[in-house]
């Protein structure tokens, strides 16, 4: 008798989950989430147009940002850093290097949509990544998002080759999901809004610093200090750039203030040594050097890092003697 | 395509020397850059210079087999930081390339799932 019976329970769980999954396949109203008084509409209807050519979407929509940050570029002048022929597209890393090269800082917006409609009330229209297809066969689309109404619960873009395209909410949040909820704002350095998320921004600063982007990386990790004076990173960030920048004093000033705030710094310690040596100040990078190996167990990744300094420090005294 | 073992670790040790690898190459010694100092603390690693440079020559490469023009190659990694170097090493195939021109050929495709997810058959896309 129970093995007859057994199934039937099952039979019922995966009923009852099949009409959840059928339910939750509905994508909710995303709309319906958000808190109706924080929103109610905005539209940037400003915001340029370039109407896309064949497969060239993301040059297209990263020089719809642009012109609206105040770099007037025209998508056939981004074509060459973007444009990858064999994948009929580009990626989302290239449309980041791209901005940077114009001197904007490319920050990914938070995941969720309150966050975007947060930015388009801020006067930033996104560049979202869509996948307007389905996972098995995805047809990847960058758009840039310029609008949205809570009343008639739909989003506008430029997208394509449709200047006003209104998006139902639902809509959207699908084809968004599927592109892992990727969106990018253009920031600068002197413009950086309260509500930025301090490790992401960071960690977008640390690269702008190594792509090279130095002249940017100097302006933004200023503001970045200012903003998180505690910060560790932050100081660490300044005085790489200085240095990079061959600004050593200005270097030197920023790594003892990164050791201000974290006295165990190892890569404080470690930088402001290569910095003295690079000075010639042997003996404090050799008591840097020293302090730093002290607390280090064996299989630190730190080690070697000293390890490259120890021997940097060698020359140094060498120099010292002649 | 196919460099010999011993070119594949040769060839980005010169081009290392000969090439300007990064900005925070200098003279005396090497700082950890910003963005190992963040891998470091986060997993423990770090993107040694010999294997980012090696991502460097790969990406170009794949870069103009896929039809990219050679100088603009090297004018795209360039501006590439090492973390998405990283990134993009042996995944430029596969990574989201946004087009939007795919549209055309998934026009009646797309009209099919259209009419799917308006009788509600939408968890196809979901459960997928």
């Amino acid at each position: 008798m129970p093995s007859r019976r057994a199934p039937r329970p099952i039979v019922r769980f995966a009923g009852a989950l099949l009409s959840a999954v059928l339910v939750s396949g509905c994508a909710t109203d995303p709309f319906g989430a958000i808190g109706q008084s924080q929103f109610s509409s905005a539209e940037l209807e400003d915001t340029v147009f370039f109407p896309q050519e064949a497969y060239q979407c993301g040059p297209a929509a990263l020089a719809t940002l642009l012109s609206s940050a105040g770099v007037p570029v025209e998508p056939g002048a981004l074509t060459p850093q973007l444009y990858i022929p064999e994948r009929g597209g580009s990626l989302q890393s290239e449309m980041i290097a791209a901005a940077r090269r114009y001197q904007r800082l490319p920050y990914e917006i938070d995941t969720d949509f309150s966050s975007l409609l947060a930015e388009l009330d801020a006067g930033r229209p996104v560049l979202v990544l869509q996948n307007l297809g389905v996972s098995f066969a995805p047809a990847w689309h960058y758009a840039v998002v310029i609008g949205y109404s809570t009343t008639q619960r739909e989003l506008v873009l430029r997208s394509g080759t449709t200047r006003r395209l209104a998006m139902s909410g639902r809509t959207f949040l699908r084809t968004w999901k599927r592109g892992d909820y990727w969106g990018i704002v253009l920031l600068e350095p002197d413009g950086i809004p309260p509500t930025i998320d301090k490790r992401r921004f960071l960690r977008m600063l640390a690269a702008v610093e190594g792509s090279g982007q130095l002249e940017l990386a100097r302006a933004a990790y200023a503001a970045a200090t200012e903003r998180w004076p505690e910060e560790p990173l932050a100081w660490l960030g300044t005085g790489n750039t200085y240095f990079a920048l061959g600004d050593l004093d200005a270097a030197e000033k920023a790594y003892r203030q990164l050791l201000v705030v974290q006295p165990a710094d190892i890569v404080g310690m470690n930088n402001l040594a290569s910095l003295l040596i690079a000075r010639s100040s042997c003996s404090e990078a050799a008591e840097l050097i020293a302090t730093a190996q002290l607390g280090l167990d064996d299989n630190s990744p730190f080690n070697a890092i000293l390890e490259e300094s120890a021997r940097e420090l060698a020359a140094c005294h060498l120099v010292d003697q002649q | 395509m196919k460099h010999s073992t011993l070119g594949k670790i040769l060839f980005p040790l010169i081009s290392a020397g000969l090439m300007a690898v990064g900005p925070l190459q200098t003279a005396v010694g090497e700082i950890v850059s910003t963005e190992n100092a963040i891998q470091l603390h986060e997993r423990s690693s770090r993107i040694d210079r010999i294997s980012s440079v090696l991502a460097k020559q790969q990406i170009r490469d794949q870069l103009v087999e896929m039809g990219v023009d050679p100088q603009d190659a090297v004018q795209r990694i360039a501006a590439l930081s090492d973390t998405e170097l990283q990134l993009l090493d042996q995944r430029l195939g596969e990574l989201p390339a946004g087009g939007g021109g795919a549209l055309e050929v998934m026009g009646i495709v797309l009209l099919v799932l259209l009419i799917l997810e308006l009788v509600g058959v939408t968890d196809i896309f979901k459960s997928i």
